[in-house]
């Protein structure tokens, strides 16, 4: 009986500890996630070389931490930094390549993802670097589980990001002008909204989100210069899942994939986990093709 | 009225042959023909790729796949199993066209990033399940192919690779441009262009869609093949998704939808990074940088851009 | 039962009825026009006669053969056509690519065969030149033949797609408002021309909103309206029909107001 009961609690903090790690991933695919989505909705190009602002972040990050400054300054200036890479982005490459077909779009995100590697070779190096935890390493025991702080930093930060996400798009003038651009590119610029605008403020979102990512899992994950190949492919993957373009979709499209690798890892086997994702995903798509939460009419012509 | 000319591809593609036979004699060492070999394998995956993806109009991230199984097929039929290359070869090819077919008729449904979406997963799914199969596939490390032989008698040495590599490209050209010039190229394009207005004139879309795509997952399976047979050894990364988008890259700088174009783009795609060797560490940036550029000033390809030029000048 | 016949047709959206039961009979020769009011259905009519959509009741005969679940594509291969109300080019083919592509509709060419350039394709190839130029010479499209299609002007666009139907060489041809966009002469040549293959045995079935034109060339005229068919006979007299005249001018203008071809224009 009591051997049993044991038993039942082993299983449930097995149970909690898995949604913990899954919800940490899920938190950084979302924030992912929705970087692709703030550049689909602005230009409707998907930009491969997302993945590659969360290394720019935590790459920086972890540099500049060793040129001697404080964790909090290094990762403020880590985002301001990939922010900036996102904008040149914008006006040196996506701006002159406008109007080319998505395939054409596709190469050149991939180009820039390319070069942002080799870039960071260059002014960094090839090995591994991490950020040491934001508080302490500690784990937090809850019932049974142990959580690591920087998970509650992740996921905590995460939720602070789409709360503040969603009141630039509801409140200001600049994110209900990106709304407008989202919703009907054409007439957005008809009743006079700066194109040229919003699409560069989406780049320079995109890259900030990105850094914030990187920033976050660098002290969970090594991070390197091809650390974001997979990492974009992944919250490609989720921004698919839950319908691009669509915020509610970001998240839920992060959650289930973080949560589906963590359950997959946990209960069947780690080696799948990653091949797991991809067959959800061609499934969701077979199923729904516009995502979980997509409209039922939007990208399917 | 231009008269209808069944041969009008005659003079290109005698072009090509000769091209391939002299590239052998003017090629400076071992090493540039082993370059060769290995662009005129891409430039075959290339055209299939291109049908699939410049003339109908679709997307496929995950085409390093069928290139991956054709060379696994010959690792493992001919290397743990003992069968004929041949056999090998044809098992891969096999595979690589079922699988084709069974996620054809399912995710070809789609279309734009949607459908870059599914290819890439498919893709990725075999990617790591050669990774993870290490039994089978040697996993990350990789595993040895032995030599191909035919009656007895082993293929080895870089001359008689190029020459088998040559034939397949210039078969696989001549099969391509017989296709675009007749009916089924018309389907294509038609598809590429209206999905509703092919529907009204009789072309069944999803089993065109479906049949090019086998095709191009053939062709890519028998060159990764002969690849594996030819370099001796392979790894996890022939089927990843950076020779997927490779791949892509090559039918992207060449010309959408044009043979040679696809040729081109597959010999500049392949021999750069060769050139850019010397300059180290900074091979990616400039290549990332390259391809950033042309997709900026060659919005078409290469072929095309020039071939509007002549037409320009000519008139 | 020769041409088409549709029993009980119903087509739900929802909780939307979009076509609540239509019975109909149409001859494969002769034009017969369908017109109403937007919204009426004749659109919808004309996705569950060419098989895009799927009708929620009854059933759709063509020639005695049940249609119903065929595949769009089968259609020209049984003797129908059709062209599109928003044109469905395929603009960055030459023109006679564009026709060609509908020749070979009856017989599709096959992968293996076109790769290895089999002489029934090269065979193939030369009929459906033929056909094509056949048709564009009936839609006088014939010295356009080498251009590419996104160049032509509008009307020749249109007839574009004509031709593409013809090469399917069908019993039957459903023009999905042909003369929506085109000015007064280009709409002019164009009854001519559809008036021309009617009398040349090919049966028409006309969606369009120029009354002009309908009552000029149109042998019988249908009339829909919230989903049903509420007249049915020779343009003279679906004209002068008040249950016609109600449905586009709004209840209670009376019969005195003869259905003036300007004024049902307006309203549609």
């Amino acid at each position: 009986m009591v051997a049993k009961t044991l038993k039942a609690i082993r299983l449930m903090a097995d149970f909690l500890q898995f949604i913990i790690a899954g919800t940490t991933v899920g938190a950084v695919y979302t924030l992912v996630a929705i970087g692709f989505s703030v550049i689909f909705n602005a230009t409707r190009i998907v930009n491969f070389a997302q993945g590659e602002f969360l290394m720019i972040g935590g790459m920086s990050a972890a540099f500049l931490l060793k040129a001697g400054l404080p964790l909090w300054a290094a990762a403020l200036l880590a985002i301001a930094v990939t922010a900036a890479v996102g904008m040149a982005l914008e006006v040196f490459a996506v701006r002159i390549a406008r109007g080319a077909g998505i395939l054409m779009l596709i190469v050149l995100t991939i180009g820039a993802a390319i070069t942002f590697r080799g870039v960071a070779q260059i002014i960094w190096d090839r090995n591994y670097h991490s950020l040491p935890a934001f508080s302490g390493t500690a784990p937090l025991d809850i019932f049974g589980a142990s959580i690591a702080p920087q998970s509650i930093w992740v996921i905590v930060v995460c939720l602070v990001v789409v709360a503040a996400l969603h009141l630039f798009f509801t409140r200001t003038l600049v994110g209900k002008a990106m709304r407008a651009v989202a919703a009907d590119r054409d007439a957005a610029y008809l009743c006079g909204i700066d194109v040229n605008r919003t699409m560069l403020v989406a780049f320079a979102l995109a890259g900030a989100l990105g850094a914030v990512g990187g920033v976050l899992i660098a002290p969970i994950a090594l991070i390197h210069f091809e650390s974001g190949i997979m990492l974009g492919l992944k919250g490609f993957a989720a921004a698919m899942l839950g319908g691009i373009g669509s915020f509610p979709g970001a998240i839920a499209g992060g959650l289930v994939l973080g949560l589906g690798e963590a359950f997959t890892a946990g209960y069947l086997t780690s080696a799948y986990k990653d091949a797991l994702a991809f067959l959800v995903i061609v499934i969701v798509l077979i199923a729904r093709p516009n995502g979980i939460l997509g409209k039922s009419t939007a990208g399917r012509v | 009225m231009m008269q209808f000319v069944p041969a009008r591809s005659l003079l290109p593609l005698s072009g090509l042959a000769l091209a391939l036979v002299a590239a052998p004699f003017l090629l400076p060492n071992s090493f540039a023909l082993g370059v060769a070999i290995l662009a005129i394998l891409n430039a075959a995956v290339a055209v299939g790729l291109n049908l699939f993806v410049g003339s109908a109009g679709q997307i496929s991230l995950g085409h390093a796949a069928f290139f991956g199984i054709g060379a696994y097929a010959a690792a493992i039929l001919s290397g743990t199993y003992g069968f004929n290359g041949a056999v090998a070869l044809l098992a891969g090819a096999v595979a690589s066209g079922l699988l084709a077919h069974a996620s054809g008729r399912t995710i070809l449904r789609l279309s734009g990033h949607y459908l870059a979406m599914a290819t890439l997963g498919v893709g990725i799914i075999v990617y790591l399940a050669i990774n993870q199969e290490i039994g089978f596939t040697g996993g990350p490390d990789g595993k040895a192919v032995p030599p191909f032989r035919i009656f007895g008698a082993a293929v080895v040495g870089e001359m008689q690779w190029y020459w088998i590599a040559a034939i397949f490209l210039l078969i696989v050209t001549w099969m391509a441009l017989n296709l675009v010039e007749t009916g089924y190229g018309r389907s294509l394009g038609a598809i590429h262009a209206s999905e509703h207005g092919a529907r009204a004139v009789g072309i069944d879309v999803a089993a065109v869609k479906t049949g090019i795509f086998v095709l191009s997952a053939v062709l890519a399976s028998v060159a990764g093949s002969l690849y594996a047979f030819h370099i001796g050894f392979i790894t996890p990364s022939e089927a990843g998704f950076l020779k997927s988008v490779e791949l892509v890259i090559m039918i992207v700088v060449g010309g959408l939808g044009s043979v040679f174009g696809a040729i081109l783009g597959a010999l500049l795609i392949t021999a750069l990074p060769q050139f850019l060797t010397g300059f180290h560490d900074y091979e990616q940036l400039v290549f990332g940088l390259l391809l950033m550029l042309v997709a900026m000033a060659l919005r078409r390809g290469i072929v095309p851009t020039l071939a509007t030029l002549a037409a320009r000048w000519a008139r | 039962m020769n041409g088409l016949g549709l029993s009980g047709v119903e087509l739900r959206f929802g909780g939307l009825r979009v076509l609540r039961g239509i019975d109909l009979a149409i001859e494969a020769s002769g034009i017969t026009a369908l017109i109403g009011p937007n919204g009426a259905g004749k659109t919808s009519l004309v996705n569950v006669v060419t098989a895009a959509y799927r009708p929620s009741a009854g059933k759709v005969v063509w020639e005695g053969r049940a249609m119903n679940g065929i595949p769009p594509h089968h259609l020209p291969r049984l003797g129908i056509a059709r062209t599109f109300q928003n044109l469905e080019i395929f603009w960055t083919m030459s023109v006679i690519d564009n026709v060609m592509a509908a020749a070979q509709g009856a017989s599709p060419p096959r992968l293996i065969p076109s790769l290895l350039k089999a002489p029934h394709i090269v065979r193939a190839e030369t009929l459906s030149r033929a056909t094509a130029l056949v048709a564009l010479e009936r839609v006088g499209l014939l010295d356009q033949a080498d251009r590419e299609a996104g160049e032509l002007s509008y009307g020749h666009l249109k007839r574009l797609e004509i031709a593409r139907a013809l090469a399917l060489q069908p019993r039957l041809l459903l023009l999905d408002e042909p003369a929506a966009g085109c000015n007064p002469n280009e709409t002019g040549d164009l009854a001519a021309l559809i008036r021309g293959l009617a009398d040349g045995g090919l049966g028409v079935l006309l969606i369009e909103h120029d009354m002009k034109m309908v009552m000029s060339i149109s042998d019988r005229v249908l009339v829909m309206d919230r989903g049903v068919i509420i007249a049915d006979g020779p343009p003279g007299k679906v004209r002068n029909d008040p249950v016609v005249v109600a449905a586009y001018l709004g209840p209670g203008t009376g019969a005195e107001a003869v259905a003036d071809p300007d004024r049902m224009e307006a309203r549609a």
